[in-house]
């Protein structure tokens, strides 16, 4: 089972190289450029408001997506702290931008822990989630992958994780994905800037 | 639904996405690991500049002269609120004029939450600051938190550690004890 899991990752990542172009000298992007994959597409779930959410709801908006979850493992992500920065950073342009936190986690970050999660990093940010068969349509289209790791006595879990954030134009395209070394404040900034001016 | 198969719903990013960490979920854990690894050499650092208690301005510089331990946190981030205790009790401690414990948070909210932590964890002994100019994110290269620094009186960086630990443990008095030079180091616990 888990043999068969690694598997499947590691086949995404062929998928995923060969689909995936970085922003080269051509790209006048700083991060890598999505524009030519064919999955990341749309989403359906539920803001912790209680609001059903897709894609469509944020046109005319930048949007920046990030999967996690809000029981902190080791070491805390910052990223949906860099995201706040990105928001602030661009002023009165970062209200055309929404970030948004999709939850693998679903069971455990419910709307309440979601909403008080993601006010301790920026007022507009949203937290989303979907029953386990939403969360697992959603995986499939962004391919992410469940992870099999087994619990201990103590109900810890390990769980593999990524701190990439998925990055959608106005029009509701996937363009962009931050990663890695481009993944500072200065280059998100840089190119949701260039994303809201096109 | 069983643990079992909740050890299912967690999704792992698409191993394209590189560098894959893997993370240990744990509820309730205890500040444990290994402590700070230290440098071979010390090494220089940017001037950090933040605001202290009070709003004000201040940087890493005015700690020119003593020994920091400077720890990157958020009230967000559940390892990081486990350990601080750790640290609240290694200022108790070692605070002093050869030494200090920077407690820095890079909390959006600012100030009144460090504040609303630190009351109802009954974290006494240190002082928050506060990473008003985003400097700590963006000249540590800060991935994670904690992130804590073992800085020496000349504001060189001397060790790193990502993840929490147990900041109060003899084994890390000790070593920021070496490293307070015998002729700045209070005799005395000294209490802010």
């Amino acid at each position: 089972m888990v043999l068969r899991a690694f598997l499947v990752v590691a086949l995404a990542l062929l998928v995923a190289a060969c689909g995936e172009r970085t922003g080269g000298p051509t790209s006048p992007f700083k991060s890598t450029d999505m524009s030519s994959v064919d999955w990341g597409r749309d989403f359906h779930l539920t803001d912790h408001n209680g609001r059903p959410r897709s894609l469509a709801d944020f046109r005319g908006k930048v949007v920046m997506l990030f999967f996690g979850f809000t029981h902190c493992p080791d070491v805390c992500p910052t990223t949906m702290a860099d995201m706040a920065r990105v928001v602030d950073r661009l002023g009165p342009d970062g209200q055309r931008v929404q970030g948004l936190f999709v939850t693998v986690d679903p069971e455990r970050d419910t709307p309440r822990v979601l909403a008080k999660y993601l006010a301790a990093f920026h007022p507009s940010f949203l937290g989303l989630y979907g029953d386990p068969g939403a969360t697992a349509a959603l995986a499939k289209e962004f391919k992410i992958f469940y992870a099999a790791q087994p619990a201990d006595s103590h109900e810890h879990y390990m769980v593999t994780h990524s701190n990439a954030i998925f990055v959608f134009d106005p029009r509701g395209r996937l363009r962009l994905l931050f990663m890695g070394g481009n993944k500072t404040v200065d280059t998100m900034t840089a190119d949701v800037a260039r994303l809201l001016r096109e | 639904m069983t643990i079992r198969k909740r050890r299912f719903v967690l999704a792992a990013a698409a191993a394209f996405l590189g560098a894959v960490p893997v993370l240990r979920l744990a509820r309730g854990a205890r500040p444990a690991g290994p402590d700070l690894v230290l440098h071979a050499r010390p090494r220089e650092l940017a001037n950090l500049r933040f605001s202290d208690g009070e709003g004000r301005p201040t940087s890493l510089a005015a700690f020119r002269g003593r020994v920091v331990l400077l720890n990157v946190w958020a009230t967000w981030c559940l390892p990081c609120r486990e350990e601080m205790p750790t640290l609240d009790r290694l200022q108790a401690s070692l605070g002093g004029p050869g030494f200090e414990v920077v407690a820095l948070s890079i909390d959006h909210a600012g100030l009144p939450v460090v504040r609303d932590f630190f009351n109802s964890t009954r974290i006494k002994h240190l002082q928050p600051y506060l990473d008003t100019f985003g400097d700590a994110q963006s000249n540590l290269a800060v991935a994670g938190v904690p992130l804590t620094l073992l800085i020496d009186r000349e504001g060189r960086e001397i060790g790193r550690k990502l993840g929490p630990a147990a900041w109060d443990n003899p084994r890390m008095v000790q070593l920021i004890r070496r490293h307070i030079a015998p002729d700045s180091a209070p005799s005395q616990p000294v209490r802010r």
